[in-house]
């Protein structure tokens, strides 16, 4: 089976993020591999690991972005293809990207690609179906399960919360979804190894992509941190008096009721 | 939450170890008004992210006599300070290259005269009771001590903190000073200004306030060259179960090794500190600084255990990160008077602060309360602020050749 895991680099949004005018300071960001693109690769070389055949991950980025490309090949990915952005490039959308991928994934076989189901610094979820339509292919998003047996695939998939069972075939894009499996830690000999495989790079003029697919068609207006929280409130005295003044301040401080 | 009062016996900058351990030290002795003020949390700094290896190894007579004494501490945690510290005997290795074999055998025999438990064990020993997957090959000689190992440095922190405040000791968090207030001559003490504008009257000051302590001695005039140091740091899982292994400090290849208990996870922290990366105090204070460790660090770690232990193919890499030490020129701290009367200095622990934290609260109130050291065979000299100026800097008896390490 061929697979390919489409790749974002995102910054970790467990650490302290600032702010500057209106853009993430990326000075002491550190950069990850998106949460859910990992269970996608988990699942690919799962899947690879059961059936056979080999995977490659794709991204589309600065060079920085060769740091989760080695990082994916120590899990076990076999090939590594970096679309290299420069620093100061126009910022594709979620549209631009799937139309980068479309270009790069249309010249090679491929039976099934696996994507996050969404990025978390953006949160767009768009890609990947995005890169499906381009693509001509079916596709689920928001996968926790993946049972493929020869061309049949069948897949669940959380939906807000319920399961939905979806049957298709081959080839097919699916988005993975938390829940999928529990990603694997690369092993320290993989590190070492992944740092001597080769790494596919292309640039944008090598693509030569129409400018009309790459044309945003949707832009970030506004980016700001969430307001803080107001510190809470402790309620003391017996427990009338505590509901009383709790009434109180629902009607009118906090003017819930 | 108590007021902060408007004055104090002694007010303590940092609610770090040294901080707290101070506190206690001085409500021990029956000093009644102390305030610690905080601008973070409560082992927020150089603190929380302590590899916390305790060893009594070093090649300095006085850190060792400070070892010794603070090992007691660690061992009876609960009932000195009525709470456990997470002491874990493992045992301490150090291991040294063939050319540092004789120096590892002054510095054990200096140990020992000195009160540490340790001796010099064979390869073949190391090999079949202590560590069986360490290539020992490569090794010159090993020191082992039973009673090394690690401890978890925030509850030791908090620990104190408990027992300084059930002795009376206010402790307030999210409280930063935003300056020192002398004399209009400079000369003395006069308090301390928080950053919500409040101000804390006291003739006795402890600056205990990690990297902080840089700035806020600087707006004093007074000049305390402690900076940050990038440390980084990797977990690992060592892919198979080891059982009990000890703390490692491998100076044949300048890192160090602790082991955790609970998860059989390896921490693996480098001690070649021949090219330093430094962060700017006022970077630090901001929080302006790295928090991850760079792929050439994790690599370098790799490359290094997998040499020691080349047949645990199955190790993986868990995470990473990086922290900052409170680096000193000479890695040796300051426990100080100042120029300023009033102000004292309890900083610049340089990466090995951890285990001599209880010694380090003593020294510190003798040094407030009565201007000279109580504790046995520990002279406060050699942590004076002066010392660079006066040229006059402590010297490790015997000095290992290939480390550039100061911290041992
Ligand atoms: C990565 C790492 C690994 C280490 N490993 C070991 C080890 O294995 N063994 C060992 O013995 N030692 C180790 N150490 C060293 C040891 O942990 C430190 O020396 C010790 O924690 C220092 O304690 P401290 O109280 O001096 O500093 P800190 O813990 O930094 O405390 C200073 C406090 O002051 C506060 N502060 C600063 N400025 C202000 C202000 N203006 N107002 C109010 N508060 C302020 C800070 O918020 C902070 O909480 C390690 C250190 C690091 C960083």
């Amino acid at each position: 089976m061929k697979i390919i895991v489409i790749m974002k680099q995102t910054f970790d949004t467990e650490e302290k993020i600032v702010i500057e005018n209106g853009v993430i300071d990326k000075e002491n960001v550190e950069l990850i591999i998106n949460p859910y693109d990992e269970y996608a690769i988990e699942e690919a070389v799962k899947l690879k690991e059961k059936h056979g055949g080999d995977v490659t991950v794709i991204t589309v980025g600065t060079d920085e972005a060769e740091s989760a490309l080695r990082t994916a090949l120590a899990i076990g990915v076999d090939h590594a293809i970096l679309v290299e952005m420069e620093e100061d490039a126009v910022q594709l959308d979620e549209n631009g990207i799937a139309n980068v991928l479309a270009t790069v994934i249309k010249e090679k076989e491929f039976d099934l690609i696996l994507g996050g189901n969404m990025s978390v610094d953006n949160g767009a979820s768009q890609v990947g179906p995005r890169l499906a339509e381009v693509l001509n292919i079916p596709h689920i998003a928001t996968i926790t399960k993946i049972e493929v047996d020869g061309k049949n695939v069948k897949a669940e998939r959380d939906a807000e919360g319920d399961v939905e069972i979806i049957e298709s075939s081959l080839p097919i894009l699916v988005t993975a979804q938390q829940g999928l499996n529990e990603p694997r830690y690369p092993s320290l000999p993989g590190i070492m190894k992944a740092k001597k495989k080769p790494i596919q790079k292309l640039s944008m003029e090598d693509l030569d992509i129409e400018e009309e697919l790459l044309q945003p068609l949707s832009k970030i207006v506004e980016c700001y941190l969430p307001k803080k929280k107001p510190s809470g409130r402790i309620l003391k005295g017996d427990l009338s008096n505590q509901v009383e003044e709790l009434v109180q301040l629902l009607c009118h401080e906090a003017k819930v009721i | 939450m108590t007021s902060l009062p408007q004055t104090a016996d002694v007010v303590i900058i940092g609610a770090g170890l040294m901080g707290c351990s101070t506190a206690y030290e001085l409500a021990k002795r029956g000093i009644k008004n102390i305030v610690v003020l905080e601008k973070n949390a409560i082992g927020s700094g150089a603190t929380g992210q302590s590899s916390g290896v305790l060893r009594g190894h070093y090649s300095y007579p006085i850190l060792t006599r400070m070892a010794v004494q603070s090992l007691e501490t660690f061992k009876h945690a609960k009932e000195i300070l009525g709470n456990d510290v997470g002491y874990q005997p493992v045992g301490y290795m150090f291991g040294v290259d063939e050319e540092n074999i004789e120096t590892l055998k002054k510095n054990v025999k200096m140990q020992q005269s000195n009160g540490v438990n340790t001796r010099i064990v064979s390869k073949e020993e190391v090999k079949k009771e202590i560590w069986p997957q360490l290539d020992t090959d490569q090794f010159g000689a090993f020191a082992f001590e039973p009673e090394g190992g690690y401890g978890d440095p925030v509850l030791t922190n908090q620990a104190y903190a408990d027992a300084a405040r059930a002795l009376g000791v206010k402790i307030k968090q999210y409280c930063g000073v935003h300056r020192v207030i002398t004399s209009e001559d400079g000369s003395k003490v006069v308090g301390v200004e928080t950053v919500d504008g409040h101000t804390v009257f006291s003739s006795c000051l402890i600056v205990a306030a990690g990297i902080g302590a840089h700035h806020l001695m600087k707006n004093v005039g007074v000049n305390v060259p402690v900076k940050g140091q990038r440390a980084q740091l990797v977990y690992i899982s060592p892919g198979t179960y080891m059982g009990r292994v000890p703390s490692f400090g491998d100076f044949k290849h300048d890192q160090y090794i602790k082991p955790e208990v609970s998860s059989g996870h390896l921490l693996l922290g480098n001690a070649d500190h021949a090219n330093p990366q430094y962060i700017d105090p006022a970077d630090y204070d901001a929080g302006n600084y790295p928090r991850h460790a760079t792929e050439e660090a994790i690599e370098k770690a790799i490359v290094k255990f997998l040499s020691c232990f080349p047949t645990l193919v199955q190790s993986k890499l868990i995470s990473s990160y990086s922290a900052a030490y409170e680096i000193t020129p000479d890695g040796i701290p300051f426990i100080s008077s100042t120029p300023i009367e009033g102000i004292f200095l309890c900083t610049g622990f340089s990466g090995h602060g951890f285990k001599i934290t209880p010694s380090v609260g003593k020294l510190t109130a003798d040094l407030v309360l009565e201007g000279k050291s109580r504790q046995k065979g520990i002279d406060l000299a050699p942590f004076r602020l002066t010392r660079f100026e006066e040229n006059d800097l402590l010297e490790p008896e015997h000095p290992y050749t290939t480390t550039v390490n100061r911290h041992v």
